[in-house]
């Protein structure tokens, strides 16, 4: 019963704000009438588990405020920034304008001009995306067509703030016509505050043929914000997507990626590097769904977890029938430092097509006493020793990110967290 | 080799080949469940009043109890009201030899190829065969008793040593466990139970032949086995089940309970009709196993060989409780058809150095489903706990399903967990490379599948690994076209 | 024994062999050499009965049976071996228990009295010895681990076991250091006699000092285009295959 009047409370407190957006009408009905019969997951939900939202939803108590953000610093070319999921300010070239167009989410549309637009979230019977389908009311859609140079670059700079309690409800439409590249870097911090911020950030990416897409997001929010991220993604026949994911500073985030694999030769890889101290608690929810046969997809993830941290990771390789001739690899490994911290791994496979090649593996396990003791006897500080373990256990997520500004931003954090004694 | 050449001579036909009908009468309470149910069963058996209480609260528990729903299998909703609780043959025999016993049940043996006199000469193993819930015949019993050890039904046991069944009772699986071992412990008919002594090395096998034989009869087995300090025993478990159109339900308990230094080992070759080729009726085995490593340097090893049955779910599992103690857990499930399997283990360590091996064969065929579901837990008492486990699934066909959903839960930072799964098919070459020695493709693949299953197979008893290799290659008939 | 007549096969749609012409005798060691990509594999997968190979056109008489009608283990039964250029790993499955199981299997074939153990263990014996194999390996799994040497070896050990009427030996040299050839052809000429014949695919004259054949076939574009005595190897080791590629394409 309880349960129930919670359910109420939070479905409140997202449809507040919500607008009417021309073109999600009948999303938000549908979704609107799905939600009555799905209850708010608790950890009695297998997708749960790890991870109580409950608490979170019953003690935030947003009052309707917003403050908006001034804009102080002068951004790099090229960058956006965007506040509790509101595009405010970009510096994006008159050149690559001709090619990209970023317009507002309530002005969809404009960007469907009158066709028809199936989002990927309308198939989802997840309760947190059935409640942003029926209340977002921010966002963008970014547009990148079929001519355009295959380097461009775009950074988007997120910021999270309130002087309020606040619930955020966002959608983003990357859209990718075939043969494009694009590649966007996110950077999402908060700032210091005492109102609890709650978000619900969906983004759908739609890869058509050829086209590729990485995306490297880097978030560093305080124990002040729950950040709930979804990332659907829909991959054509010969595009890449891959996304690349660090989560550093406190607080609670549940990042869910839902990537499905549409074409033939279609690549998706997902890695994940947590380095988590504090009280700080991540959950990792990937499901990598191979529909179309001749695809291959590897997730990576690892986590270091010190002081009272958690780190959860769920990460399915489905694989259809007909899907045959399909590479799937997955890897979690964990390093556990303190007493307290927490490690929980659900690694899944599930197949229905027999020609194929799929592993998981999964460890957890300490940073390796000998190797500290060889170190030591050569001459390096124990706290020296290991970080640079440290460095190396997260190097091949590093590696896989092809931006030198991020992996060093990246490398940094690694050595302030973890500086230990 | 001979085994293996004995055992491909007895691959005769695809059809369930234990699927046949002894007719026994049985005295069978009426459907439904309720507390009346209850005390009814308690009073047939004779029970004390502390052993009646407890099935009452169980039961009751129950009812507040959802079906769970979370592993990956189908099936139409169970209408509990619907089964029949007890069933008991008529004649409650106590044998002192073979001839007295029902003549149509030494046949039903034959039939299986299972002859308690080849049995007990041959293989030296004592047989408490479970027949329809009691416990009809058992041999051996004095030899064992000699030595101290008590091997009988749990039924016996509650009359002749209440004391160690009241001790031991629900301390595994206690009946607020899940919503199957509620419904056990409140309507089980019998079982087995072990009690070895301290210091003693049980010297034969232990094993008991479960059939389900009689219409509509929902099977709540309890078994219960006792190795006090130093002791050693291994227990073996088959199962068959006659053809049969209605689902059957089977929901078993099974409790180890190890202290310090003990060993105990406990195989199964499962075989129960899976339902015929177009997914119609089968058996629902929906079973707790559990042991707990109480004591120091304990051990307990749970093998299995699951070929049968329509829907399984089953983890036979292990609490890693004492120091320095051992839980191992070898697998093999084959579906065919439209069978489904969610089965696995959990191996929850709480003890310092606890050690745990998973290895896990699944094969899939036809239209099943088959699933590896495994928790391993680390308690933040566990230092320097283990765990590997090997999860590989293997696909015949292009309409099964194989999945693998383990759970990894560390709370400890000298916990070391090592989790490895693999997905594959038979190879084309592989077969082709059999046929060119002149091995015929239906061969081909038994021969491949017991190579692949090979590590869980060399856990089994001599005896039950023939056994277990035969049912391996009648379950993969036909399925490769 | 084999006689091969306008045999075309393809793969793939693709055609390899392009009315190929063979007659073996008992008795008879025949080599067949060619460039690559002319069929010499091909021609052993299609005696063999591998099913991604299409026969599109002639046929295959072996001993008076029709091999194409035959499945593969049939003509196992029948009598035929094919030592495999790359053969497959089989785990968890013992080579004793997979000899074993061949034996009886083609005894069953034809209609011969099951092996008994004692028997089978010395047949086991004998031959290993034969082919200098290690005993180790008999226990270890199908080929599972084992080197490029012992892999062509245990073909061969293979062999010697079933005793073939014809044996196939496709680019069984390759990959073999000297002694190691020496072994196999060892163990290819004690079985020789003169019921039994061998078809011997290589690339180099090399294996050919050591088995001697009384022919040598040239395969060129899915044909035999060119046939001798072991001469006509030692010729080709010394010109090269150009001059025969030369003839035959000014012909067509």
């Amino acid at each position: 019963m309880k349960n129930t009047s919670l359910k109420n409370q939070v479905e409140n407190k997202f449809i507040h704000g919500a607008f009417s957006i021309k073109g999600f009408e009948q999303l938000r009905s549908q979704s609107m009438n799905n939600l009555k019969h799905i209850e708010l997951p608790d950890i009695k939900n297998e997708d749960w588990k790890y991870t109580n939202l409950q608490s979170f939803l019953e003690a935030i108590n947003p009052d309707g405020n917003e403050v908006s953000f001034e804009i102080k610093d002068i951004y790099q070319p090229n960058t956006l920034l965007i506040h509790n999921g509101r595009l405010i300010h970009s510096t994006i070239s008159d050149e690559i304008k001709k090619w990209i167009n970023i317009i507002p989410i309530h002005q969809f549309s404009e960007f469907t001009s009158g066709k028809s637009f199936e989002t990927i979230s309308e198939k989802s019977s997840d309760y947190f995306v059935l409640l942003n389908n029926v209340s977002f009311n921010r966002g963008w859609i970014l547009h990148i067509k079929s001519d355009a140079p295959d380097n461009i670059s775009l950074r988007f700079e997120y910021i999270w703030s309130n002087t309020s309690d606040i619930i955020i409800s966002s959608r983003n439409i990357v859209y990718m016509e075939a043969n494009t590249r694009l590649h966007i870097t996110e950077n999402h911090r908060s700032e210091e505050q005492s109102c609890k911020i709650f978000v619900n950030h969906v983004t759908e990416c739609f890869l058509n043929n050829q086209s590729e897409l990485i995306f490297n997001r880097l978030q560093e929010m305080n124990s002040k914000v729950c950040a709930l991220s979804y990332t659907f993604s829909s991959i054509a026949t010969g595009a890449r997507f891959e996304m690349n994911n660090v989560i550093a500073g406190q607080g609670i985030i549940r990042n869910n990626y839902i990537m499905n694999l549409h074409g033939e030769e279609a690549y998706t890889g997902i890695t994940g590097l947590n380095l988590l101290t504090g009280q700080q608690h991540t959950d990792s929810w990937v499901q990598v769904n191979h529909f179309s046969q001749n695809c291959n997809s590897d997730q990576l993830f690892k986590s270091i977890v010190n002081d009272l941290a958690t780190a959860a990771f769920t990460g399915k390789i489905y694989v259809a029938r007909g899907a045959q001739k399909t590479n799937a690899y997955q890897s979690c490994r964990s390093i556990v430092l303190s007493d307290e911290a927490k490690s929980y791994a659900r690694p899944q496979l599930e197949i229905y097509a027999d020609d194929v090649k799929c592993s998981h593996g999964a460890t957890t396990g300490q940073i390796n006493e000998e190797a500290i003791f060889y170190m030591q006897s050569r001459g390096i500080s124990k706290p020296t020793a290991q970080r640079l373990l440290l460095s190396a256990f997260a190097s091949d997520v590093i590696n896989k990110i092809h931006d030198d500004a991020f992996c060093e931003q990246v490398e940094a954090l690694i050595d302030s967290k973890f500086s230990i004694q | 080799m001979n085994d293996q050449d004995k055992l491909l001579d007895e691959v005769v036909s695809g059809e369930y080949k234990y699927g046949f009908y002894t007719d026994i009468e049985t005295e069978t309470a009426p459907k439904g469940l309720n507390e009346d149910i209850i005390r009814f069963i308690s009073a047939k058996k004779n029970e004390p009043a502390w052993l009646l209480e407890w099935r009452l609260k169980a039961f009751r528990y129950w009812q507040t109890m959802k079906e769970p729903s979370w592993a990956h299998v189908h099936y139409p909703s169970i209408d509990f009201q619907d089964i029949i609780y007890y069933a008991a043959p008529k004649k409650k025999p106590k044998y002192e030899s073979l001839d007295e016993v029902d003549p149509q049940l030494l046949e039903t043996f034959r039939k299986l190829g299972i002859s308690l006199e080849e049995q007990k000469i041959l293989a030296g193993v004592a047989v408490d065969v479970v027949m329809d819930s009691v416990s009809v015949k058992t041999t051996f019993k004095e030899k064992l008793a000699e030595l101290g050890i008590i091997f009988c039904s749990i039924s016996e046991a509650i009359q002749t040593h209440p004391e160690l069944v009241k001790k031991y009772l629900g301390t595994v699986v206690p009946y607020r466990d899940n919503f199957y071992a509620a419904l056990n412990s409140a309507v089980f008919s019998d079982g087995s139970f072990v009690y070895i002594p301290k210091g003693v090395r049980c010297p034969m096998e232990l094993s008991t032949y479960f059939r389900i034989n009689a219409m509509d009869t929902g099977q709540f087995e309890r078994t219960l086995i006792i190795a006090d300090e130093a002791s050693y025993v291994s227990y073996l478990e088959g199962c068959t089940a006659p053809m049969r159109d209605e689902n059957q339900l089977h929901a078993a308990v099974v409790e180890l309970i190890a202290m310090d230094d003990a060993e105990i080992k406990y195989s199964t070759v499962q075989n129960w009709y899976p339902g015929d080729k177009d997914g119609k009726g089968g058996i629902y085995n929906f079973v707790t196993k559990r042991g707990i490593c109480q004591g120091v340097r304990s051990k307990i090893s749970w093998t299995q060989v699951e070929t049968g049955s329509a829907i399984t779910w089953k983890y036979p599992s292990v609490v890693l409780k004492g120091d320095y103690s051992i839980g191992e857990f070898y697998s093999v499930a084959v579906t065919g058809n439209y069978q489904q399997a969610d089965t696995g283990t959990k191996m929850i360590h709480l003890g310092k150095n606890t050690r745990s091996t998973i290895v896990s064969k699944g094969i899939s065929a036809g239209k099943s489903n088959n699933s590896y579901r495994g928790l391993v837990k680390m308690a933040p008492s566990a230092k320097n706990a283990r765990n590997f486990s090997q999860c590989d699934s293997l696909l015949i066909g292009d309409q099964c399903g194989a999945h693998t959903f383990p759970y990894i839960e560390v709370n400890n930072p000298t916990g070391i967990v090592e989790h490895e799964a693999t997905t594959s098919k038979i190879a084309e070459d592989q077969i082709f490379y059999c046929n060119q020695r002149g091995i015929n493709t239906e061969k081909a693949v038994a021969l491949i599948v017991n190579g692949y299953c090979k590590e869980v197979l060399n856990q089994l008893p001599m005896e039950f690994a023939v056994e277990a290799q035969k049912l391996l290659a009648i379950s993969l008939e036909g399925s490769v076209g | 024994m084999l006689s091969i007549k306008n045999l075309h096969a393809s793969i793939d749609g693709k055609e390899i062999l392009r009315g190929l012409n063979l007659e073996v005798k008992p008795g008879e060691v025949h080599a067949i050499m060619g460039p690559n990509g002319s069929g010499k594999s091909t021609l052993a997968s299609v005696l063999a009965g591998r099913e991604e190979y299409e026969v599109t056109e002639g046929e295959i008489i072996f001993n008076e049976k029709n091999l194409l009608e035959l499945a593969p283990e049939e003509r196992a039964g029948e009598g035929i071996f094919l030592a495999f250029q790359y053969p497959i790993e089989i785990p968890g499955v013992s080579m004793m228990n997979f000899m074993k199981t061949a034996i009886q299997e083609i005894r069953e074939y034809r209609k011969q009295e099951p092996l008994d153990a004692k028997s089978f263990l010395a047949l086991v014996k004998e031959k290993q010895t034969l082919v200098e194999l290690d005993k180790k390996l008999a226990n270890r799994s199908v080929n599972e681990g084992f080197s490029g040497g012992e892999k062509k070896r245990n073909e061969i050990f293979q062999m010697a076991m079933l005793e073939p009427k014809l044996a196939i030996l496709d680019e069984t040299d390759s990959g073999l250091d000297i002694d190691a050839l020496r072994i196999v052809a060892n163990g290819v000429n004690k079985l020789r006699s003169p019921h039994n014949s061998f078809l011997v695919i290589t690339h180099y004259q090399r294996l050919l000092d050591y088995i001697i054949p009384d022919f040598v076939h040239v395969l060129y574009k899915g044909k035999i285009v060119k046939t001798g005595d072991k001469t006509l190897a030692l010729e080709l080791e010394e010109k090269g295959y150009d001059w025969i590629k030369e003839k035959v394409d000014v012909l067509n």
